[in-house]
C-alpha cells in the first residue's frame, strides 16, 4: 500500500510530463477503440442491411431442369423442403416463401426497371413493420396482381394509387411475359441500404415468371439468432446431401457472387439433367463474404496503425523512465539506506508505468464514448453505396468490449515492459554509488 | 567489546583510469550510546567511514563489524535489513521524499515492514501514529505534520530528518554533515537536538562535520586526514 500510494503521488509530482505521456496512451485507446467500434459497426451495417434486402440469414434455392434441358430458379417440391425444414428443430422467427424477378414497370408512355419481390404477406410480419408507407394501403398486397412501388419509381412513372400499370419480365424459361397490376401502395423501403424493391403478392410473381402458384424461387430463414446461422446452413446442406437433393457446389468470386445465386430467371444448358430440384443452401455470411473482408482489411490496417503507435509511446515512457531514473538518484539511494529492500524500488516503478497505462487508457476510453456517441446521433442522408454502412441513416457504432479489454491489457503490458528495464536498473542501483551521484 | 569496529579498513574507488585511495587503514572503535563526530576537511573520507558503517558502502580491504556481525559476510537483503532494523540516516541534502508530507516522511520507515525483533514490531497502527506524533513534537514540528518538504526552512528540514532517522528506534544514527548546508544557528539548534536525543533515547549519534565548533559537543572524537586516523580522543561532557 505504502509504494502503490507513493507511486500515485509520484505519477503526479511531474504533471507536465505524466500529462504528455498519458495523453500518448489515451489517443492510442481512442484511435483502436474508434476504428474498432467504426468496422464493427460497418460490419454489423453490412451484415444488417443484407439481412434486410435478402430477407433472412438463410436461404435456400432451387434449380429445376426442363425436357429441354434448360435450368430455370424454382423449387418444384415445396412440401419436401418444408418438412424438411419443419423436422430439423431450428429456432426460427419467420420463414418466408420468395419469387423475384427484375421487371419493367410501364405507366402510359413512362417506364422503369425495378427489382419486384414476391411475397406472402400472411409470413411476413416484420416487413410490413419495416416498409414506411408514404400512400395506399400495403396489406393490400395479400391480393393477386396488385404492386406496391418505391416512392422514386412512382413518380417517374406519374403513377398514383389505384392506377393499372403494365409489368414486362422473363419467365424462368426466359420468354417474355406482360401482366396488368394495380398499384396499391407508394413506399419507401428504409432497410436496403438504398436497394428499393417494389413488392407484389408470391402467387402475382409466381404467375409473371410462369411458375405454379403454389411454387417459389427461394426460402429465406430469419434465426432468431444469428450467430448460428453457419450451423443451420451446415445442417440443412448435409440433410440435402443425404437425400440427394443438393445441388453441386460451384466456386464464384466477386463482390455480389453470393446474390447472384438468390432467385432470379437466369437459365443454362445443362449435359446432365436431374430430376425434381436441387437445393443451394447459402447464408448471410457468404453472400457479404467479399464487402467482410473489405472491413476485415481496414481493422487489420487499424490495428497495425494502433501498434506501431503503441511502439512510438512505449519508446518515449521507456526513455522518460531512464530521465526519472537520473532524476531520483539519490532518492532511491536514501529509500535503500533507510531499508527499502531492491525490489521495493523495482515495484515502485513499475507501479508507476501501470498507474499512467490505467490514466491514459481510461482519458481515452472515456474520450472514445464521447465521440461515439456523437457518431450515433450523426444522421447521413442520400443512396450511395455510402448507404451499405448505416442503418437507417446512422452508423451503428457501439463500443466494443472484448476488443477494449484486449486492448487495454495490451497498453498496460508494453507499459510495464517499457518500464521494466528502468526499473531494474534503480532496483540495482548500488546505494552509496546513487547517494555519492545524487548529492 | 565495541558497538562498531574498523579493522584496517582500506576503500578505493575507481576514477577514470586511476584510483583514488579514500581510506588508508583505518581502524576505530565506537561504544553504544556515544555522541561521536568525525571530522577532517573536505576529500578526507569522512562520508567514506560513515557509508561503511551504515553497510552502504563495502570496504576494498579490511574489516567493518557492526554490533559483533562483519558486514562483509552479509548478502544485500541482509544488509537491507540490518540497515532498516538497526540503523537511522541524516544526509547533508535532507533527502525527504517530496511527494509525501513531513508526518509520512517519517512514518516511511515503519512502513517497509518490520521484522520479530523490532521494536516496533507489535505496534497498532494507533501505537504508530502517536510515535511519529511525538518524534515530531520532540523534534518542534508537531505543527508541520501535513507540510510537504518544499513548504519547510532547511533548518526544519533537517529536523524532519532526524525524526526519520529516529523513527525505527535505531541503535545507531549516522549524519553525513547534517549542518553543511544550514546557517550557524540553525546548525547549533540541529547539533542540540541531535545530542537531547542522544541522551534522551540512548542512542549512539555518528556524524561527521568540519566544523570545529562541533567538537565541543562530542564525547568521542576522530580526526581523519587523507584517509587515516589524525586523532582519536574522548571528550569530559556536561
Amino acid at each position: 500500500m505504502t509504494w502503490l500510494r507513493l507511486a500515485f503521488r509520484n505519477v503526479f509530482r511531474q504533471k507536465k510530463r505524466s500529462i504528455l505521456l498519458a495523453s500518448a496512451i489515451a489517443f492510442g485507446m481512442l484511435a483502436i477503440t474508434l476504428l474498432n467500434s467504426l468496422t464493427l459497426a460497418m460490419g454489423t451495417a453490412v451484415k444488417t442491411n443484407f439481412s434486410a434486402a435478402l430477407g433472412g440469414h438463410v436461404y435456400i434455392s432451387g434449380e429445376v431442369v426442363s425436357p429441354r434441358y434448360y435450368t430455370s430458379n424454382r423449387i418444384n417440391e415445396p412440401e419436401f423442403i418444408q418438412q424438411l425444414i419443419a423436422d430439423s428443430g431450428f429456432d426460427l422467427v419467420e420463414v418466408k416463401y420468395r419469387s423475384n424477378v427484375r421487371g419493367q414497370v410501364i405507366f402510359g408512355s413512362q417506364s422503369d426497371s425495378i427489382s419486384i419481390q414476391g411475397i406472402d404477406l400472411n409470413n411476413e410480419t416484420k416487413l410490413a413493420k419495416r416498409i414506411e408507407v408514404r400512400r395506399g394501403n400495403f396489406s393490400q398486397l395479400r391480393q393477386s396482381n396488385t404492386i406496391a412501388l418505391p416512392v422514386k419509381q412512382a413518380r417517374a412513372l406519374g403513377a398514383n394509387i389505384g392506377d393499372t400499370v403494365l409489368v414486362k419480365a422473363n419467365t424462368t424459361s426466359g420468354q417474355q411475359n406482360l401482366l396488368q397490376w394495380q398499384l396499391v401502395a407508394i413506399i419507401v423501403d428504409q432497410g436496403s441500404f438504398g436497394r428499393s424493391n417494389a413488392y407484389a403478392s408470391l402467387s402475382s410473381v409466381n404467375q409473371l415468371i410462369n411458375i405454379e402458384t403454389n411454387e417459389f424461387q427461394k426460402i429465406n430463414l430469419v434465426l432468431s439468432d444469428m450467430n448460428q446461422m453457419q450451423q443451420v446452413t451446415d445442417t440443412l446442406k448435409r440433410q440435402l446431401a443425404t437425400l440427394n437433393k443438393a445441388k453441386p457446389e460451384v466456386e464464384e468470386s466477386g463482390l455480389f457472387s453470393g446474390m447472384r445465386r438468390m432467385g432470379g430467371t437466369g437459365s443454362t444448358y445443362v449435359d446432365n439433367p436431374w430430376q425434381g430440384t436441387q437445393f443451394e443452401v447459402t447464408n448471410l455470411d457468404d453472400v457479404t463474404q467479399q464487402v467482410m473482408s473489405l472491413v476485415n482489411t481496414l481493422d487489420w490496417i487499424a490495428k497495425a496503425i494502433f501498434v506501431i503507435m503503441l511502439l512510438i509511446t512505449l519508446v518515449g515512457i521507456s526513455n522518460s523512465y531512464r530521465m526519472v531514473l537520473l532524476e531520483r538518484i539519490a532518492e532511491i539511494g536514501n529509500m535503500r539506506a533507510m531499508g527499502a529492500q531492491a525490489n521495493n524500488v523495482f515495484r515502485l516503478f513499475i507501479y508507476e508505468a501501470g498507474m499512467l497505462a490505467i490514466l491514459g487508457t481510461s482519458a481515452g476510453l472515456v474520450v472514445a464514448q464521447i465521440a461515439i456517441t456523437v457518431i450515433q446521433e450523426l444522421t447521413f442522408t442520400g443512396r450511395g453505396p455510402q448507404t451499405m454502412f448505416t442503418v437507417a441513416g446512422s452508423i451503428p457504432a457501439s463500443l466494443d468490449l472484448v476488443s477494449v479489454a484486449l486492448s487495454s491489457a495490451l497498453i498496460l503490458i508494453m507499459c510495464l515492459l517499457a518500464a521494466y528495464i528502468p526499473a531494474r536498473n534503480a532496483a540495482k542501483l548500488d546505494p552509496a554509488e546513487a547517494l555519492r551521484t545524487g548529492t | 567489546m565495541s558497538f562498531i569496529d574498523f579493522q584496517q579498513v582500506h576503500k578505493t574507488y575507481p576514477l577514470g583510469k586511476t584510483e583514488v585511495h579514500a581510506l588508508r587503514g583505518i581502524s576505530l572503535q565506537v561504544d553504544e550510546g556515544d555522541f561521536v563526530t568525525i571530522s577532517g576537511p573536505s576529500g578526507s573520507g569522512k562520508s567514506t567511514i560513515l557509508n561503511m558503517i551504515g553497510c552502504i558502502d563495502t570496504p576494498s580491504q579490511g574489516d567493518v563489524i557492526i554490533d559483533g556481525v562483519a558486514t562483509s559476510s552479509l548478502n544485500d537483503q541482509q544488509i537491507t535489513h540490518l540497515r532498516h532494523q538497526k540503523l537511522g540516516f541524516i544526509f547533508q541534502n535532507f533527502n525527504l521524499i517530496p511527494v509525501l508530507s513531513v508526518y509520512e516522511n517519517v512514518e516511511f520507515p515503519l512502513l517497509l515492514g518490520a521484522g520479530k525483533n523490532d521494536p516496533y514490531a507489535s505496534w497498532s497502527a494507533q501505537e504508530k501514529r502517536q510515535w511519529v506524533q511525538h518524534l515530531l513534537q520532540e523534534v518542534g514540528l508537531g505543527d508541520y505534520a501535513t507540510r510537504k518538504p518544499a513548504e519547510l526552512s532547511g533548518g526544519q528540514r533537517q529536523r524532519v530528518a532526524i525524526a526519520r532517522a529516529l523513527a525505527t528506534k535505531p541503535v545507531l544514527v549516522l549524519a553525513d554533515e547534517p549542518t553543511a548546508n544550514l546557517d550557524s544557528k540553525t546548525g547549533d539548534q540541529i547539533i542540540t537536538l541531535m545530542r537531547d536525543m542522544n541522551q534522551s533515547l540512548g542512542t549512539t549519534f555518528v556524524f561527521s562535520s568540519h566544523d570545529p565548533q562541533v567538537l565541543d559537543v562530542a564525547d568521542h572524537v576522530v580526526k581523519i586526514i587523507d584517509g587515516q586516523v589524525d586523532a582519536d580522543y574522548r571528550t569530559c561532557t556536561l
